[in-house]
């Protein structure tokens, strides 16, 4: 498992394209939407955290879309299915999309908070909290269905229609606590809601997990 | 008792969509009669049972508009009209006049000791019933009228039914999904998607009555206030999700294994849309965060609906339950047909394309 993670960190530092496009994807998105934005003189919370989750959004789905479909389009998939069982793979691979997902999430939140000086942060820990958790949620989401994306035609297009579905319960959660952090709320106020995000993301790696030996058996 | 008829009608259904001889298997004369029965029943019920208001449902209606409102009241007529004016009692015991007004009414329509439905407006000022025309005389079944629903109601024998068989299609999907990871047989990868299929159709009936009862109700044709709409949005979104991922995929068994896995993870946020979500967010629908109750249907509260309801109701869910299943037959076969016969086809291009100079000259084919 450790050996699989450790492979895909030095193939991806190795070449620097994927990281070097995925930040460049950040930083348009969060521009794109700061801009227009730019004449409210002071952003609703509402607005804001919408804005935020859209940017982590899609910087995630083409950053972490990646994973397996790299993998097929290098041709190592079969490599990787002589010489590693399933679990190893799956683990590994959700390992370094967590990491991932950890520091596309919190170059994002960087770069908006520094780009959008018209919206006020009430509590940053209880955002610092809910994007780790979101970060955790997205990497057990995107795994699963770069997993299954891989085999399919036209990847990229269906990439982001697939992966929605799965976000979506992450979504309506994760909109409401970042606007709830932006407005300023304790992080004690927040715990329903983190738990069921929390509940939500494991449950989803528990089933990734049963299922995931049907997807890489042939 | 209401939980007996509901779940009497569920489980009947769900009994039926499997029985005689699984979910492929042709349906007989005998079910397909029971299953055509139950909708013409369920039409000419949900539509034409009357609705017969108490005097208290029907001043409660008045109050909140400004001009008094044509509305069904019942009661039993305790004094026979005389000068045009009738005293009735309802079901609550309240007596009211009613002054016969309308000008197709004759007062000897009405006699002392029937059970009669009028419609009739409230006056305020006179504290009496203005009475347009006799509805029915002894109606053998009534429909309560609900203060905010009135005739609407009857969209609950129509609306509720497609949801839940929406979201019972979702499970027979996951099922045969489960299914065919386990014995690899394409016939319920083949039920599964065409579950899927029907499921979307009946989540879209669903959104479509719901829609236009929303316009009448609540004044809009959609809202983003209340989490079942919300919901019903996502889970169309992941049918067609499901279907995308489908059709980007060429190999029939490639297709089959990875949507079977999409389908079972999609349980997730699918049980997450449906059951968690609409309740723990508030909402304009029944069964809310911070209603008192679970919604009319499935609430212990006896009053919420009344027998008649809840029997048509229970058949309501029944006779959509078997349509669903009838449909899924019919769609399944069709393309398990279609299957058999592709194959056929391959297996005689095949044998035309062996030589047959070993076998002699002669190749006699059927």
């Amino acid at each position: 498992m450790a050996a699989v993670a450790a492979k895909d960190i030095r193939s991806e530092l190795r070449t620097r394209f994927a990281l070097n496009s995925l930040a460049m994807v950040a930083v348009v998105t969060v521009v794109v939407l700061v801009y227009a934005a730019r004449e409210e003189v002071k952003v609703p919370v509402g607005i804001a955290s919408g804005m935020l989750w859209v940017s982590m959004f899609f910087t995630a789905v083409t950053g972490l879309g990646r994973t397996f479909v790299s993998e097929e389009e290098r041709g190592t998939v079969l490599l990787l299915r002589l010489t590693t069982s399933a679990i190893p793979v799956y683990f590994g691979k959700l390992l370094v999309n967590m990491l991932f997902a950890v520091g596309v999430n919190a170059v994002v939140g960087v770069l908006y908070l520094f780009f959008s000086t018209n919206v006020q942060l009430g509590s940053p820990f209880a955002l610092l909290v809910v994007l780790l958790l979101c970060s955790f949620g997205f990497a057990a989401s995107l795994t699963i269905a770069s997993a299954i994306i891989a085999r399919s035609s036209s990847k990229s297009a269906l990439f982001p229609v697939l992966c929605f579905p799965i976000l979506l319960p992450l979504m309506v959660l994760g909109i409401d606590l970042l606007g709830r952090s932006f407005a300023g709320a304790a992080l004690g106020v927040m715990l329903e809601p983190l738990l069921l995000l929390l509940l939500y993301s494991v449950l989803v790696i528990v089933v990734s997990y049963i299922l995931f030996d049907f997807l890489w058996k042939e | 008792m209401k939980a007996l008829l509901i779940f009497g009608g569920f489980a009947l259904g769900m009994f039926l969509g499997f029985y005689p001889g699984g979910v492929t298997k042709p349906r007989p004369v005998w079910w397909r009669t029971v299953a055509m029965v139950a909708l013409v029943v369920l039409v000419f019920v949900g539509f034409g049972v009357p609705t017969g208001g108490t005097f208290g449902s029907a001043k409660m209606i008045t109050m909140t508009k400004d001009t008094p409102p044509l509305l069904p009241v019942m009661g039993k007529v305790v004094q026979a009209p005389t000068n045009g004016l009738a005293v009735l009692q309802d079901s609550d015991g309240d007596l009211d006049t009613f002054r016969l007004a309308g000008t197709g009414m004759n007062p000897s329509d009405i006699q002392r000791g029937d059970q009669v439905i009028l419609d009739a407006r409230f006056i305020r000022a006179e504290k009496l019933f203005e009475a347009e025309r006799v509805a029915s005389v002894n109606p053998i079944v009534t429909a309560p009228l609900i203060p905010g629903l009135e005739e609407r109601a009857r969209n609950l024998y129509f609306h509720v039914p497609s949801a839940w068989v929406a979201q019972i299609a979702w499970f027979v999907a996951f099922g045969f999904a489960i299914a065919y990871l386990r014995k690899r047989k394409i016939e319920h990868d083949i039920i599964a998607s065409s579950a899927a299929a029907l499921g979307g159709i009946f989540c879209l009936l669903a959104t479509i009555t719901g829609s236009v009862w929303a316009r009448f109700n609540w004044g809009t044709f959609w809202t983003w206030d209340d989490p079942r709409l919300i919901s019903i949005t996502i889970v169309l979104i992941v049918f067609g999700a499901y279907f995308a991922l489908r059709s980007a995929i060429e190999n029939q068994d490639q297709r089959a294994r990875i949507s079977a896995v999409y389908m079972i993870i999609l349980v997730l946020p699918v049980t997450f849309f449906m059951f968690v979500y609409p309740r723990i967010a508030g909402g304009l629908h029944p069964g809310s965060k911070g209603d008192v109750n679970s919604g009319p249907v499935l609430s212990g509260q006896a009053d919420s609906m009344n027998i008649v309801m809840q029997v048509i109701y229970g058949l309501a869910i029944f006779a959509f339950i078997t349509l669903y299943f009838w449909m899924l037959n019919v769609a399944a076969r069709t393309r398990l047909l279609g299957m058999r016969r592709e194959r056929r086809a391959a297996e005689m291009d095949n044998r035309e394309k062996q030589p047959t100079s070993a076998m002699g000259p002669t190749v006699v084919r059927l």
